[in-house]
């Protein structure tokens, strides 16, 4: 066991946490929440100059080869300070899947990623692929409004194709929480392939746990962030002449939301440790129990930061409503029902069996 | 950032193991897989048994017998007790008293009692609370007055868990009640429970069993020479011995014995399987939270505040899956004996009760609501 980050890690999380608070925060968020994007073009052009768009792409892809550390350290910034940017599905998701492209197309691909000037998005759905033409509908999350480039994931390969080509057309819809959604039409469309079959079926999973990881880190930065807020609160509001603080039910009301952090926490930091854990079923696990906490804990969070900063936690006018939209959002995405459904039939963490045969 | 542990731990581990599999006996680990609780013989056996391999004091030092462990090696001892599952040593002896007499003791007290203590030829119990101090433990009221070479001890104490097999039992007393602040006039007192004037009740809990009691002290002579730490300074005796060994209190181990149950009783059941799957992701969970603490202790030894969190959900997750043991029985789990739970044959029998009697880990140990007070005022500066 070893917690500590190292010294190059530490450095990042200097330059990520320093840059996050610059350039995050409620004003920016509330910006970005107005624009046709949903995200903020200046942070993600700062995240692109200072190389953060590389962290998690790897080495020899021309990227930092981040794990789960990297990972963690980004996540929880981006949570905290409201950093409005597309980057688990563009830099992460994205980024990873490129790194799985065939040389001409990953350096092509990827040197417009890192340099912020071409946007990605990752979609899925039911597609027919006759020899790299596709024809069906996929849908996509945050970023797929007004990315420029898409890759689809037909269930059986990747494609990269060009959000103009002829043939695709898009829905985007604004979400609650920041960012775009779009549903996305292929008719007839070419798509340059990425990986196929095993290598398809690998890097699936992959994104599966790059993402819950990272969206376990987000969560636990909102967390935070919404637990600070209500804690300062709770200490300057006075109600009936003295301050919120000073009464017990509240402060057991913040004890309990400081005891569900420290498991968002272990969440987070289990997660990124999980990332190359080689048993598939164990990595599996972890993940499905990592969603679990994160939905529960992340809810219960969000919820109680609202009711204990009374009405002002309900207007948009307050940070702590925009933290509780992203928990909300975050909580969707990793669906603690289906997880709790995926653990359980994976057999959970310990068998029915006495534990010396169990551990035997 | 990584969580595995270490070759040397996961040998440890299962050094541990093999010594438990080889030493219990196999009549004690069958009441404890069923969930019935080892009787006064059976403890003591273990408890020796332990002693001679030098592992019934995990947290003494080594020049007071014992074996040098840290706070990981600890954690995994403690751990593989709880899966096995096995009995504990008696926390009494070897987490509570036993550090206090080490740091507090005068040498004749260590001589006198850290062997037969480690040893179970000394069972003790604890005399802290009283029907008017509860969790505000600095209320206590019984006096215990300096006549020549004793003390005369007068007062009620409650809540002695086993002091139907103890033999002594270690007190708070109020040494001077004129003290300006309540916590000033309390001292730390040995009592031998064989002693004219002591008198042990019995206290049946809601499980049926006879497990704690009350014990009447009517001017026991208890002599000066079982005073520990210096007159009046029982307080500070007192906090060191309930703040030791506080990252062990998440008893996840045993959490997970009861899991088993659970999937044993439940197989092919979805939706009790579910409702096992969220209290094991958050076990899980609270394992890394362990961890963590345990890590940041390798560095620095002190109190750590979020000890509290290990308590509030290790208590949460514990009872969680006591009652959803008894869900899974269902209505065949209220089948009870006259002559408590261990008289009833098969091992859904205990599930019941262990359910009951389980509702008093979130009292004893610290309230939770005690536990959130501190977190609130420690951590949070509320």
């Amino acid at each position: 066991m070893n917690l500590e980050l190292d010294d190059d890690q530490r450095l990042l999380k200097e330059m990520v946490d320093r840059f996050a608070e610059d350039t995050g925060g409620l004003d920016s968020h509330r910006a970005a929440a107005r624009t046709a994007a949903g995200w903020s073009e200046n942070a993600w052009q700062g995240m692109a100059d200072l190389g953060l768009t590389a962290v998690m792409v790897s080495e020899p892809a021309g990227g930092l080869g981040g794990g789960g550390a990297e990972l963690m350290i980004l996540g929880e910034a981006i949570g905290r300070h409201l950093l409005a940017v597309p980057y688990l599905d563009t830099a992460i998701l994205c980024g990873t899947a490129l790194s799985a492209a065939p040389a001409p197309l990953r350096e092509r691909a990827l040197g417009e990623l890192l340099d912020g000037s071409r946007r990605y998005a990752l979609v899925t759905g039911a597609i027919s692929d006759d020899e790299g033409t596709l024809t069906g509908k996929a849908h996509g999350f945050f970023g797929c409004g007004t990315a420029e480039a898409f890759i689809v994931d037909t269930g059986h390969a990747f494609y990269l194709v060009d959000a103009g080509a002829p043939g695709l057309s898009r829905a985007a819809r604004p979400l609650h929480g920041g960012g775009t959604a779009a549903d996305v039409r292929l008719d007839g469309v070419r798509g340059e392939q990425i990986a196929a079959g095993d290598e398809a079926a690998r890097l699936r999973l992959e994104l599966r746990d790059r993402r819950v990881a990272f969206l376990a880190a987000e969560a636990l930065g909102a967390a935070e962030g919404a637990f600070e807020a209500t804690s300062d609160y709770l200490k300057t509001r006075v109600q009936f002449g003295k301050p919120l603080a000073s009464n017990q039910a509240l402060q057991h009301r913040a004890a309990e939301m400081l005891v569900e952090i420290e498991q968002l926490r272990s969440a987070a930091i289990l997660a990124a440790c999980s990332l190359e854990e080689p048993v598939a079923d164990e990595r599996e696990r972890i993940m499905a129990a990592v969603s679990i906490v994160a939905v529960k804990t992340g809810r219960f969070v969000a919820q109680q930061a609202v009711q204990l900063h009374g009405g002002i936690g309900v207007t948009e006018e307050h940070a702590v409503g925009h933290w509780f939209l992203r928990l909300t959002a975050i909580g969707l995405l990793l669906d603690g029902v289906s997880a709790t459904r995926t653990l359980a039939g994976l057999g959970g963490f310990v068998a029915a069996a006495p534990y010396w045969e169990a551990a035997a | 950032m990584d969580l595995r542990p270490t070759p040397e731990e996961a040998a440890f581990r299962r050094e541990v193991r093999d010594f438990i599999r080889a030493e219990l006996d196999p009549a004690t680990h069958r009441k404890m897989l069923d969930g019935r609780l080892p009787n006064r013989d059976e403890v003591v056996a273990w408890q020796r048994a332990l002693n001679a391999r030098g592992w019934a004091t995990p947290a003494w030092p080594r020049e007071h017998g014992g074996p040098g462990w840290g706070p990981v090696e600890r954690a995994i001892f403690l751990d593989e007790l709880h899966q096995a599952p096995a009995p504990e040593p008696v926390s009494f002896n070897v987490a509570m008293l036993g550090p206090v007499l080490i740091r507090y003791g005068t040498e004749a007290q260590k001589n006198r009692f850290l062997g037969p203590t480690a040893n179970l030829d000394i069972w003790w119990c604890q005399g802290f609370s009283e029907p008017g101090a509860g969790s505000d433990l600095a209320a206590v009221r019984t006096r215990a007055v300096r006549d020549g070479d004793d003390y005369v001890v007068t007062g009620h104490k409650i809540w002695q868990g086993m002091a139907h097999h103890a033999d002594w039992m270690f007190t708070l007393v109020r040494t001077d009640p004129t003290a300006a602040k309540r916590q000033a006039g309390l001292s730390f007192l040995l009592i031998d429970l064989r002693l004219p004037g002591v008198t042990i009740r019995p206290i049946i809990t809601i499980d049926g069993r006879h497990e704690v009691n009350e014990v009447f002290l009517d001017e026991v002579r208890v002599p000066a020479d079982c005073l520990v730490g210096a007159e009046n300074d029982g307080w500070t005796v007192t906090k060191a011995l309930l703040s030791s060994e506080r990252t062990n209190i998440a008893r996840i181990g045993m959490t997970k014995h009861i899991l088993r149950r659970i999937k044993t009783q439940a197989a092919g059941d979805a939706g009790l399987l579910a409702k096992a799957a969220a209290i094991e992701a958050e076990l899980r969970m609270l394992e890394v939270t362990q961890l963590r603490i345990l890590d940041a202790q390798r560095r620095s030894d002190g109190a750590d505040p979020r000890s509290s969190v290990l308590k509030l959900k290790g208590v949460e997750l514990r009872q969680a899956a006591s009652e959803l043991l008894v869900q899974a029985i269902g209505p065949a789990a209220l089948r009870a004996d006259p002559e408590g739970p261990e008289a009833i044959e098969d091992a859904q029998g205990t599930a019941l009760p262990n359910y009951a009697v389980l509702r008093a880990a979130s009292i004893y140990g610290g309230a939770s609501e005690v536990q959130k007070t501190i977190l609130a005022k420690n951590v949070l500066g509320l």
